[in-house]
């Protein structure tokens, strides 16, 4: 018996010594753990990189439909394809749960922004970065913060408001109001103006203390504080770093027809680099370029306005021909490969643009594009022009496969090589359809027209005509009188100017204006209630926060 | 192609088998003495080759040859002989003078019962206290398929096999039930004692020689914190120890077309679905019901379906046609066995050339096996098993998801030939665009143990086995296609490179005394496993003449790789105990450390105990009836592990964005995950209570068990508000039980010389419920929460049925509530509060069958064998459902998009229609549940073996020949493609399900 002890202590003995101490730890071998990830000042860059990619994939580049919420259901254009997706049946679109989950998926995605923010902001403290590294890091998280807190409050009201990074598991969270939201809104994006830095020593497209005083005018204004925002606006309106453009510049400034508002559009001109001053805030699209958001392979992944709005000519038919008179999908005027799902409202394409009609250089048909060549050579209309405001006989106007729109959603003749069927011809492939150029958050322009409205608000509608003349006087359109400024002339003119280009739902929303808008110029929404001006807060994120009660919106 | 991968077989692995080799002749030496020989013939008279003679308390010995005879010298006369041979009562005899010794042997009762595969271990089946059932593989052998595990289908009950739908495809595995919500559902796999992760695709079914069911916990436990999901024991065959050569060869040839003859719209079927979408203009108004002969019907198709004129195009092209066609199983076997007295081989090589029922799924295995043991001296014994399998899945399907959805009146291929790559001129794609590319996909499976066992000579009972077993395997996929990324050309080279070994010692000391029988084991052992992963993808070639191996020659190029490990270590110690022959113990427990456990808690311990009590063979014990009847309990606890790195708070990271024009990438990170520092393995405690019987001179014999399963632990990924930017995080929760029975039933019905007839049944049922998730009581309404979001129910089933109950569809003319028209579903408002919402659904049923059943029925007559073996899943009245969804609602793509035929969608003209058909989109769309119970003629096969002085005179041992048919038919009300469920397919009247085959097969087996 003392034999199997000893062969079984010495057999043991070698079993228990071949493993070694730390052969069970676990060391990940592909990606970082939260525990080393934020230490050097490259390491909080990477994480607001990250926070620039999310808000480009939020406002633009996340698909061929979220991108565009900010547009359809608001008074600028209707569903040509009627589906649930573009808020065709609005009591499905705005759903608290089930079907597309619409609200959802803004929610998620922009608390996605929160909860990054909070873990830059929150692991500040710790990390070895140098003190003008933290201020800086600091200034930025609080205006991405700034940003998607300033968006939940528009859309859903009151929301619930952490401000820290969330290391274990939380689900008592409760509404704040809506002035508690704003309010840390606005001191936020206070730290963020005082301490981001200038707009002459910024790369392209990063943010900067300018780019925070618009935002901030414009949240000043969300919370009635009309004298800070006037001020907050004039901040950026006075810089001497920015100003309207006046005079036709950048790559494209000898081509015709053409004027500055288009040359505003054109593909490289939106960076300070190609000598614009009026852009403020520009969300980056670099083609073929990896974090580029776009590319030339396929219309996935690109910002797809050109897709969405501008029309489907392929299936135009005017009576006595069977093919359409417009060659399709053409890199030109016609809008490269749109579908038609956008289709310009009456009010945005002929109501709005009556009293400048031919003068207003924004209503040129480059820029607002009614009047279309006809270039099919198989067409009997061939190389006439064929136009939405006296179509031809039997041609009803707007429909998915005619209808005016505005040019800025494409780049004619300027897609990049891979998306051409026939280069000499312009013709694109079926996977064009996506917009090619650098996006406007935020545009001087836009500026001007905030402080009109903080005027408006401190009732002195004569500083309120003056920013808006500095914006018709630069697109040639007369100037409006004082007493002829209303909120909705403000909203008009926000369409002339940045009809397609700013978050119409976000403005309207701010302004508790959207049923109001939406009831009365867009006759397409007949089911447009009242209840709508928030949306819900998600059903199954009451359901996931079991541990308190997150108060619904009323009507849903 | 072989030989360019065994280059990467470890040097090892070689040096071993030359080892072997130089062993093995060196064995066959004689000892110098005197000679002494003799014939060992049975009870019967009949020779019996292997039989091991030996001089006592010496290690001279030998074996007999074929004809039953040995010789050997003897170093003194005096001593005694001692011949021993599996299933035979081992004797002694005095050598006295004698030169010649002729001996009988009688068989060993006890001993010719079954011996099972255990763990770490063999047991005889007589002495086996879990729940352990070893696979009828004989008479299934000859059915079509390609994977052994779909010929294990319905044949054990508690095994729950999925059904396939592609070549050479792995179905799922299940043992008794789901014992988790969110953590590993797959079984362990141990092939020849080694823990097997790879795909099943790679095992060649011919060289199996039994595949071992652990199904209870208290047989598990000993696989520990890896076990919860049940254990399959796979063992190969291996050549016998003093057998004359033997060269099997069989070959086989089958069919393979679908069970359904589901199909897409023919031309004149396609148009109507046109004009019942457009019904409120095809049709006139109020009922909709009288053709409108205004109605174009032209003006409302896609212009690729129109002339120059507008007219629709006369053209029909039968896609489906193009895309499918018959398919086969060929099959080639050919394998060498024997051995010598001290050594013993098998080779084996087999050739599997499968294609399905749509073009371009294929599959086609080559595969290779050598099993090798060498008797190195009368106390050490070596040995390899070893296999090379070589998969080749070349060749991309169609999409066939678009084959169905391209319309009949689209020609493909444009004038020249070429394919059109988006026919309708939308950025829909042509279903052969993934056809028409360059595929290239490989799996090359390596696996080798070597295994050393020692006898200690000092002490008889006391061994020693070590176990390297080493998994080697690459997976390649290749693609090039001309039409990817926007035509612009796309390739790609994935390479997978995956290792393991596992090391285990096992030390086994058998001894009795008096009464008293004891093995006790001992086990400790590490398993290390390492994944890496390279890919490099190219898009916009200008020229795609090199494919895939020229990438550099795209112009935008994307590089990607990964890795990971993972390392484990336990030790295990067993205790089987037998008493007087009748009262059997086994004890178990291990303790099992995994590197992916959280940092707090890095080891467990699983323990199991079991009873069992031979009732036979007591005294008192009357009934002359019942010629074996044996009880047995067993409990154990055995775990299910956490996935590597899911306690970790990671990040992800990747190009982000590019500041300015012509800027450089720049490199983004965002967290992904909350940490878990407790996260654990699931624990699931089961019991177990079976009988194993043999009544009326065995002509009935079976087997009963009971079990029940507690699983606590949960591996779970709990919801968390969004807020948190973490959609949820990985933590233990809750219990679940599960709780089932199984009934295995033989009945020899006949029993004759020239006639026999035997059934055999075996029925399961298994009902899962959860009993608690998070614990809390938010509503206050006295009972704990369900998570409705997860869909997870207090006291139900995992597989709730928690949806809308619809009321038949809105009519023309209703009365019809906002949000939803006529075709769509009428949404039963079940809580009457006025509004349809998310508060109307309601519990309908479950997902789980209620039990499964199969028959097998084998008939032998002469030296004809026919087996029928008819399986079937039964749901009851509210168990077995699934959701069957097709829907239509108007828009550019439903119109321009064709669909399965055969689907009963409502119209007006056909108000009785099962499916909604609208012209907008209701808020609110259900699912149609549907049961899905079914009985299948699964397995038939008649078999002859040949027999008489022909295969006599030519010298074969045996002679088989066969036509066998699986899936030849299948009863049920399911609509759609298979009522049995296939992991990420929709069998249902969805583009996304597949067909299942049948198949006929002839085929023969030749034994020289």
């Amino acid at each position: 018996m003392k034999k199997i002890v000893g062969i079984a202590a010495i057999l043991m003995l070698c079993f228990s010594s071949s493993c070694k101490e730390d052969f069970l730890d676990e060391e990940p071998l592909d990606f970082l753990s939260s525990n080393n990830a934020f230490v050097t000042y490259s390491d909080f860059n990477a994480s607001i990189y990250n926070l620039y990619n999310r808000v480009r994939g939020e406002f633009y580049n996340s698909g061929e439909r979220r991108p565009f919420d900010y547009m359809y259901g608001t008074d600028i254009v209707y569903d040509g394809q009627p589906s649930v997706e573009r808020h065709t049946n609005m009591v499905a679109a705005y759903a608290p749960t089930g079907g597309l989950d619409i609200p959802r998926n803004h929610w998620t995605s922009l608390y996605k922004i929160v909860s990054e923010a909070n873990t830059v902001i929150s692991r500040i403290p710790a990390s070895q970065m140098s003190d003008t590294e933290k201020t800086l890091t600091e200034a930025r998280g609080k205006f991405f913060r700034a940003l998607a807190y300033r968006t939940l409050a528009y859309l859903y009201g009151g929301v619930p408001l952490p401000l820290e990074e969330v290391t274990t598991p939380k689900s008592d969270y409760t509404r704040a109001t809506k002035e508690e939201v704003l309010a840390q809104v606005i001191s936020d994006l206070e730290f963020s103006a005082a301490n981001l830095p200038a707009i002459t020593a910024v790369q392209d497209g990063e943010i900067t203390n300018l780019a925070a005083y618009h935002l901030l005018a414009e949240v000043y204004l969300a919370t009635g504080q009309f004298q800070k925002a006037t001020d907050a606006a004039t901040t950026v309106i006075s810089s001497t770093n920015v100003n309207l453009m006046q005079n036709r510049f950048g790559a494209k400034s000898t081509v015709t027809p053409g004027d500055v508002y288009w040359d505003l559009f054109q593909q490289g001109n939106q960076n300070r680099s190609s000598g614009n001053r009026e852009g403020i805030w520009v969300i980056q699209f670099e083609t073929d370029v990896l974090g580029g958001g776009t590319v030339s392979t396929g219309t996935g992944g690109s910002y797809q306005a050109e897709r969405n709005f501008a029309p489907q000519f392929n299936n135009l038919r005017i009576p006595g021909s069977n093919t359409s008179p417009i060659l399709y999908p053409r890199s030109d005027l016609s809008g490269g490969r749109g579908i038609g799902w956008g289709i310009s409202t009456k009010y945005f394409s002929d109501v709005i643009w009556q009293s400048d009609f031919t003068n207003d250089i924004r209503n040129a048909n480059h820029n607002f594009v009614r009047e279309y060549l006809a270039t099919n050579p198989a067409h009997p209309r061939f190389g006439q022009i064929i136009s939405t405001t006296k179509p031809p006989a039997g041609v009803p106007v707007p429909q998915r496969f005619f209808y005016a729109y505005q040019a800025k959603v494409t780049t004619p003749g300027d897609h990049p090589e891979n998306l051409f069927q026939d280069k000499s011809q312009l013709l694109l492939k079926a996977t064009a359809g996506g917009t090619y150029a650098d996006q406007y958050m935020f545009r001087l322009a836009e500026t001007y027209l905030l402080r009109a409205e903080a005027y408006l608000g401190l009732n002195d509608n004569v500083k309120a005509a003056a920013d808006i003349n500095v914006v018709r006087a630069r697109a040639k359109a007369s100037p409006v009188a004082p007493s002829d400024i209303t909120i909705d002339y403000i909203l008009d003119e926000r369409l002339r100017e940045l009809g397609l280009e700013e978050k119409r739902r976000l403005t309207l929303m701010r302004l508790g204006k959207w049923y109001d808008r939406v009831s009365r110029f867009n006759p397409y929404y007949k089911d447009a209630l009242p209840t709508y001006n928030l949306w819900p807060i998600p059903q199954a994120e009451i359901d996931r926060n079991k541990d308190a009660v997150l108060e619904q919106n009323p009507g849903y | 192609m072989a030989t360019r991968y065994t280059s990467h077989l470890p040097r090892a692995i070689f040096f071993l088998l030359l080892f072997l080799t130089v062993t093995a002749t060196t064995l066959v030496a004689q000892q110098p003495g005197s000679a002494i020989s003799g014939k060992i013939v049975d009870e019967k008279g009949a020779e019996l080759p292997g039989v091991t003679v030996q001089v006592k308390g010496t290690t001279i010995g030998t074996s007999t040859d074929g004809s039953g005879t040995y010789s050997l010298n003897v170093p003194d006369k005096g001593g005694s002989l001692v011949v021993s041979y599996i299933g035979y009562v081992t004797k002694e005899i005095a050598i006295g003078n004698a030169t010649t010794l002729n001996v009988s042997l009688v068989p060993d009762v006890k001993a010719l019962e079954e011996v099972v595969v255990v763990g770490y271990g063999t047991q005889s089946k007589r002495n086996v206290t879990g729940a352990v059932a070893s696979a009828n593989l004989e008479d299934f052998q000859n059915s079509p398929t390609t994977n052994i595990a779909q010929s294990l289908q319905g044949t054990v009950p508690g095994l729950n096999i999925g059904q396939v739908t592609s070549a050479g495809s792995t179905p799922s595995i299940n043992i008794r039930g789901a014992n988790t919500i969110g953590g590993n559902r797959n079984v362990l796999i141990v092939l020849d004692g080694i823990q097997y992760n790879g795909s099943l695709e790679s095992i060649n079914p011919d060289d199996i020689a039994s595949i071992d069911v652990l199904k209870d916990a208290s047989s598990t436990a000993v696989y520990g914190a890896q076990a919860a999901n049940g254990v399959l024991l796979i063992t190969t065959r291996k050549g016998k120890n003093g057998q004359k050569p033997r060269i099997s060869f069989s070959s086989s040839y089958a069919t393979q077309t679908p069970t359904v003859n589901l199909r897409p719209l023919k031309r004149e079927a396609y148009l109507e679905h046109v004009r019942d979408l457009y019904y409120d203009q095809a049709y006139l108004a109020p009922d909709y019901t009288q053709p409108n002969p205004d109605f174009d019907l032209a003006s409302k198709l896609d212009n690729t379906m129109k002339d120059a004129d507008g007219n629709i195009v006369p053209f029909e092209f039968d896609l489906w046609d193009q895309a499918t066609k018959v398919g086969y199983i060929q099959d080639n076997q050919l394998s060498i066995s024997g051995g010598s007295d001290k050594f013993n081989y098998l080779f084996s090589g087999g050739y599997t050339n499968q294609a399905g029922f749509i073009i371009n799924d294929k599959f086609k295995r080559k595969s290779l096996r050598v099993n090798l043991e060498a008797q190195a001296t009368s106390w050490w014994k070596v040995g390899i098993q070893s296999s090379g399998s070589f998969v080749n899945k070349d060749g991309a399907e169609p999409n066939l998801d678009n084959i169905i959805r391209q319309s009949p009146l689209i020609d493909p291929y444009d004038a020249n030939g070429n394919l059109k790559p988006y026919p309708f001129e939308t950025t829909f794609s042509n279903p052969f665009l993934t056809y028409d590319i360059d595929d290239y996909e490989r799996n090359n499976y390596l696996f080798a143990n070597i295994y050393s066992d020692i006898s200690f000579p000092f002490l008889k009972g006391l061994s020693y086995r070590l176990n390297f077993g080493n998994n080697y395997r690459t997976n390649q996929n290749y693609q090039a296609s001309i039409y990817g990324a926007g035509l612009t050309g796309s390739a790609f080279k994935n390479n997978t490179q995956y290792y393991d070994y596992t090391l285990d010692n096992i030390v086994t000391y058998t001894t009795y005394f008096g009464k008293h029988d004891i093995t006790t084991t001992l086990l400790y052992g590490a398993i290390e496993r390492q994944n890496e992963y390279t890919g490099a993808t190219a898009t916009g070639f200008p020229r795609l003449t090199l494919g895939y191996n020229s990438l550099e020659q795209g112009t935008n190029q994307f590089t990607y790789s990964d890795a990971w490990s993972e390392a484990l270590n336990y030790q295990m110690a067993r205790v089987n105990y037998r008493f007087a022959d009748k009262y059997l113990l086994t004890a178990t427990i291990r303790r099992d450390g995994f590197s992916g456990f959280a940092a707090n808690r890095k080891f467990g311990f699983f323990p199991s105990v079991a009873l069992g009590w031979v009732l036979s063979d007591e005294s008192f014990f009357q009934p002359k009836w019942v010629d074996f009847l044996k009880i047995r309990s067993g409990y154990g606890i055995s775990g299910n592990q956490t996935q590597r790195y899911a306690s970790l708070p990671g990040l992800s990271g990747g190009a982000s964005y590019v500041f300015g024009e012509g800027g450089g990438t720049l490199f983004g990170q965002q967290v992904n995950s909350l940490a878990n520092p407790n996260l654990s393995w699931e624990r699931t405690a089961g019991l177990n209570a079976g009988v194993d019987f043999r009544l009326l001179k065995n002509r009935l014999t079976g087997s009963f068990d009971y079990y029940i399963n507690q699983t606590t632990d949960l591996l779970y990924n709990v919801t968390l508000p969004d807020i948190t930017g973490f959609g949820s995080i990985s933590t233990n929760i809750g219990k679940l039980q599960n709780k089932g029975v199984e009934l295995s039933l033989t009945s020899q019905n006949l029993d004759y010389k020239n006639l026999k007839w035997s059934t055999t049944v075996n029925f399961s049922r298994n009902t899962n419920k959860i009993i608690t998730l998070l614990g809390t009581d938010a509503d206050g309404d006295g009972r704990e929460d369900d998570l409705i979001g997860s869909n997870l129910f207090i006291g139900r089933s995992l597989d709730t049925k928690y949806t809308y109950v619809t009321d038949g569809i809105y009519q023309i003319g209703d009365e019809i509530p906002a949000g939803y028209s006529p075709g769509t579903y009428r949404i039963v408002d079940t809580n009457n509060d006025g509004v349809i919402n998310g508060n109307d659904r309601v519990i309908q049923g479950r997902g789980e069958p209620a039990y499964r059943v199969s028959l097998l029925n084998a008939l032998d007559y002469k030296g004809f064998r026919l087996t029928v073996f008819l399986n079937s899943i039964q749901g009851g009245k509210n168990s077995y459902l699934d959701g069957n969804r097709p829907s239509r609602i108007r828009d550019d793509n439903t119109i321009r998009y064709n669909y399965l035929d055969g689907i009963d969608f409502w119209s007006p003209a056909n108000p009785d229609g099962k499916y909604p058909q609208s012209i907008v989109a209701p808020t609110i769309n259900a699912d149609r549940l549907q049961n899905r119970s079914f009985v299948r003629l699964q397995d038939i096969s008649l078999s002859y073996r040949f027999t008489g002085d022909f295969i006599k005179k030519m010298n074969i041992q045996n002679l088989n020949v066969y036509i066998s048919a699986r899936n030849l038919a299948t009863w049920t009300n399911w609509e759609g493609w298979d009522p049995e469920p296939v992991p990420n397919y929709n069998q249902g009247l969805s583009n996304d399900g597949r067909p299942v085959m049948k198949g006929y097969s002839v085929g023969f087996n030749l034994t020289l």
